[in-house]
Formats: structure tokens, C-alpha cells, sequence
């Protein structure tokens, strides 16, 4: 028997049933109207555990444990008092309305636009000037062209970050900055040994937060082999790839 | 014999009057048009100036990033191919030099050392004890002399043919590997010179 201050009931939940808030009010709704968001199980997030209409159990998250393995997480529950002014008796939703409890949210027809960031990996060449010079080509030619890299020359890559809404006008966002990474990508046949050794060949150089140099040493194995390029943003709200070749 | 100085005419720019500036000119000319001893000296690579997004009109921001690019970019301009043996400080910029000199000795089976000289080349590859490291698994310093004893050992660079005798293992200056190569050439006599002179004439030398 469980006993507590809030209730005397058996408390015999076998399974627990999470609503999916954000799926009814979207990211903007959620954050317009103070609503816990059920996608993200974060401390303080009250829902409710059953499917008793009359008698509805709540609880509130106080302790989130990521444990390894990985996708084992322990959460720690407190029982936590219904309360009638928020929550939605018919729904058996925890927090549906707002703190003057009367105002019932609308649910907004159209769907939320939510804000993207894109993020673009550009090469880069230095030109008369010294200066360095962005080459914008489309995302197609990208994405079927390999780019290709001689050994012992140097290569400028630029990550340029465009946030905006969806299907909307995106704008350049020159606050972003960068984690690059640069890894083999045809490691089938390889042993760990060799894919260390193409990897150190490779050799990347920060140049400033979102530009970098690649320079492939001279060495005749790394010919043939290809290497993806990603750039993360730090805040890792995008993510773009390129694959470079080297080529000779 | 009176010495008429007021008509004494040195050329000071020909370097063909005296051998071993000529030699060292030469030397320096060899490893400085080797990609590759440029390659692994591992010289930072200059970084390419930021473009104004206005030309005409660029920002306090652009004009500050382009004065510490150029700022970057002088630091790192170190001289790292030396023809003098002598580490000029500890550099924070610059870790690793080749040195080189040349250093004359008369033949001893030479009678009198008139005719013929020995001439010895010392190349130094200089590797700061943080940089040993290459990405190619081997080191710097091994590398280095490869490299030079390929451009040098065995061939005429110098005229005659030049012999590595020497490639030895060193510490200096309690940070630095050195690897020291030592080549060998027999040389037209120019130390003493015919009658004591060292000038263009005496010079008779194959280039």
C-alpha cells in the first residue's frame, strides 16, 4: 500500500502513458503559454501516470541519471498534487491551461513554423588580393561532386550558417561558429593502423571560428581515398557534410 | 712591394670571387627550391587575408581581423634554411632550421696545399624537441637528412662529387635534435690561392 500525502490509493500502475504536449501546441505554444514540453523529460515536468479520469496520479521528475550503457536513463519521480486550476481532468493533461486557469489554450490551426538553421560547406581559394574568396556553387554540384585534393596542396573550406523559417527566406547568421571533423570514409578493408595513418596525413588547420585549411601530405597512399568533411555547430543545431577525394 | 690601395677594386656583390660565398649561394639555392625540405622543416603556412565584404568601405571588425592575420602571418616568417651554424635564440614561431657551412682544410697529401684543398660541408637539421613528430610516422629529423643527403650526396651540386661521410646523432642546447651530415669534396685550391691572393682569377674552379 502507498501512502502519502496526496493519496491512500493502490497505486498499481504497471505502464506509464506520457501525452504528447508538443505535438498539440508545437514549439511556440509551449513556450508562449509556460507548458511543459513531454518530449524532453527534464526535472519539474509534471504529468500524469494513469487513466483514472477520477482519481489521476501525477508526478514530477526531480532526478535525471544518464547511465551508461547508453539509452538507459533513470528517472527519479515525486507523486505530485492534482492540480485543478492546470490541468485538463478530460485530456489527463498536466499543465493544459494557464496559471489563471481560466483561459484554455486554442490550439493554433496553422502549423508552427519553427525556426531552421542550415549550415553550408563552401570551398574556399585565395585570389590576387591574398584574399580569401568563398566559391558558392549550388548544393547539387556539391553533392555529386566529389572535391578533389592533391597531395601536398592546401585546401580552404568555409561553413556559412542561414536560419530562417521553413520553406521561408533564410538570412545569414555570421555569429555561428564551428566544429570541424575529418574522417576516412571507405575504411572497408582497412585496418585500424591504416586508417590512423590516412587520418594524420590529412592535416587540418583552424583558421578562424568557421574557416579551415586541409592539407594532404605527400604521400602516395592517401591517393584514391576519400574523406568526409563535417561541420557541427557548436551549439550542435546543425550539421553538414562534404566528401573530398584526394586524387593524386 | 708597395700595396696601391686607393686602386684596389672588390666587387663585393660577385659572389664568384670567393668559393665559399659562391658555395654557400649555391647550397642555399638547392634547399631553398626543395619543396619538400620546405615541406618538412614544417614552416606554418601563411594565412590568406580575409575579404572585405564592402571593398571600399570595410568594417572596424574586417580591418581588425586583417591587421591580426598580418600580424600571424610576420611572426611566422623565420628564415628556416641558415647558412651559419648558430641557433639565434629559441624560437617560439620557427621550431626547426637546416644550418650549413663549409670548411676548408688543405690536403695533407698535397705538397705544400697549392694545387688541391678539402672541402667540407657540414648540413645540420635542427628539430625542436616538440616538433619531432611528422604525419608520416617518421622523424623530423630522419627525415630531414634523407632529404638532404638525396639532394647532395653522390652528385655534382658543388662541381665536384660531393660524399656523405658523416650523419650523426646529436643534442644541442638541451631542446634540440640535431642530426649533423657531413659531405666530402675535393676542391680547386683557393684557401691560399696562387701567390697569396684569393680573387676572380685564382678562382679556376669548374663552374
Amino acid at each position: 500500500m502507498w501512502t502519502s500525502d496526496y493519496t491512500t490509493q493502490l497505486d498499481n500502475i504497471t505502464n506509464g502513458w506520457v501525452p504528447d504536449t508538443h505535438y498539440l501546441y508545437g514549439d511556440e505554444g509551449l513556450k508562449k503559454y509556460n507548458l511543459c514540453d513531454t518530449r524532453y523529460m527534464a526535472h519539474e515536468q509534471r504529468f500524469v501516470m494513469s487513466h483514472n479520469k477520477i482519481n489521476p496520479k501525477v508526478y514530477e521528475i526531480t532526478k535525471v541519471v544518464d547511465l551508461n550503457p547508453m539509452g538507459v536513463i533513470n528517472l527519479t519521480l515525486k507523486q505530485d498534487e492534482w492540480n485543478e486550476k492546470r490541468d485538463n481532468r478530460e485530456l489527463l493533461i498536466c499543465d493544459y491551461y494557464d496559471e489563471t486557469g481560466e483561459t484554455q489554450i486554442i490550439i493554433p490551426e496553422v502549423e508552427p513554423q519553427d525556426t531552421t538553421l542550415t549550415s553550408y560547406i563552401y570551398t574556399a581559394h585565395v585570389n590576387e588580393n591574398n584574399e580569401l574568396e568563398i566559391d558558392y556553387v549550388d548544393q547539387s554540384v556539391r553533392d555529386t561532386d566529389y572535391n578533389k585534393l592533391q597531395t601536398n596542396g592546401t585546401y580552404y573550406f568555409v561553413a556559412e550558417y542561414y536560419t530562417g523559417t521553413v520553406g521561408g527566406e533564410q538570412t545569414i547568421d555570421p555569429n555561428r561558429k564551428s566544429e570541424w571533423k575529418l574522417e576516412l570514409k571507405d575504411v572497408e578493408g582497412l585496418t585500424d593502423t591504416e586508417i590512423n595513418r590516412l587520418d594524420r596525413l590529412m592535416v587540418m588547420d583552424k583558421i578562424d571560428d568557421n574557416i579551415i585549411s586541409i592539407h594532404p601530405k605527400k604521400a602516395s597512399i592517401l591517393i584514391g581515398h576519400i574523406f568526409t568533411l563535417t561541420v557541427t555547430d557548436i551549439d550542435g543545431e546543425s550539421r553538414s557534410t562534404m566528401d573530398v577525394e584526394v586524387i593524386g | 712591394m708597395k700595396r696601391d690601395i686607393a686602386n684596389i677594386k672588390r666587387d663585393l656583390d660577385n659572389r664568384h670571387n670567393n668559393d665559399i660565398i659562391y658555395k654557400k649561394d649555391q647550397l642555399m639555392k638547392i634547399f631553398q627550391e626543395d619543396p619538400d625540405l620546405k615541406e618538412v622543416l614544417g614552416a606554418k603556412q601563411p594565412k590568406p587575408l580575409n575579404k572585405y565584404r564592402d571593398a571600399n568601405n570595410p568594417t572596424e571588425e574586417e580591418l581588425k581581423k586583417r591587421q591580426e592575420i598580418l600580424d600571424y602571418n610576420r611572426a611566422i616568417q623565420h628564415e628556416q634554411i641558415v647558412p651559419w651554424i648558430k641557433l639565434n635564440g629559441v624560437q617560439k614561431e620557427v621550431l626547426n632550421f637546416i644550418m650549413f657551412d663549409i670548411w676548408d682544410q688543405t690536403d695533407r697529401y698535397d705538397r705544400g696545399g697549392k694545387a688541391v684543398k678539402n672541402e667540407l660541408i657540414e648540413v645540420y637539421c635542427v628539430v625542436h624537441e616538440d616538433d619531432m613528430d611528422t604525419e608520416y610516422g617518421i622523424a623530423r629529423t630522419d627525415l630531414l637528412s634523407y632529404i638532404v643527403r638525396d639532394l647532395l650526396c653522390w652528385t655534382n651540386a658543388l662541381g665536384r662529387q660531393l660524399r656523405c661521410y658523416e650523419d650523426k646523432p646529436m643534442i644541442i642546447d638541451a631542446q634540440y635534435y640535431i642530426r649533423r651530415m657531413r659531405f666530402f669534396m675535393k676542391a680547386p685550391n683557393v684557401v691560399n690561392g696562387h701567390m697569396g691572393t684569393n680573387n676572380i682569377y685564382d678562382n679556376f674552379s669548374q663552374f
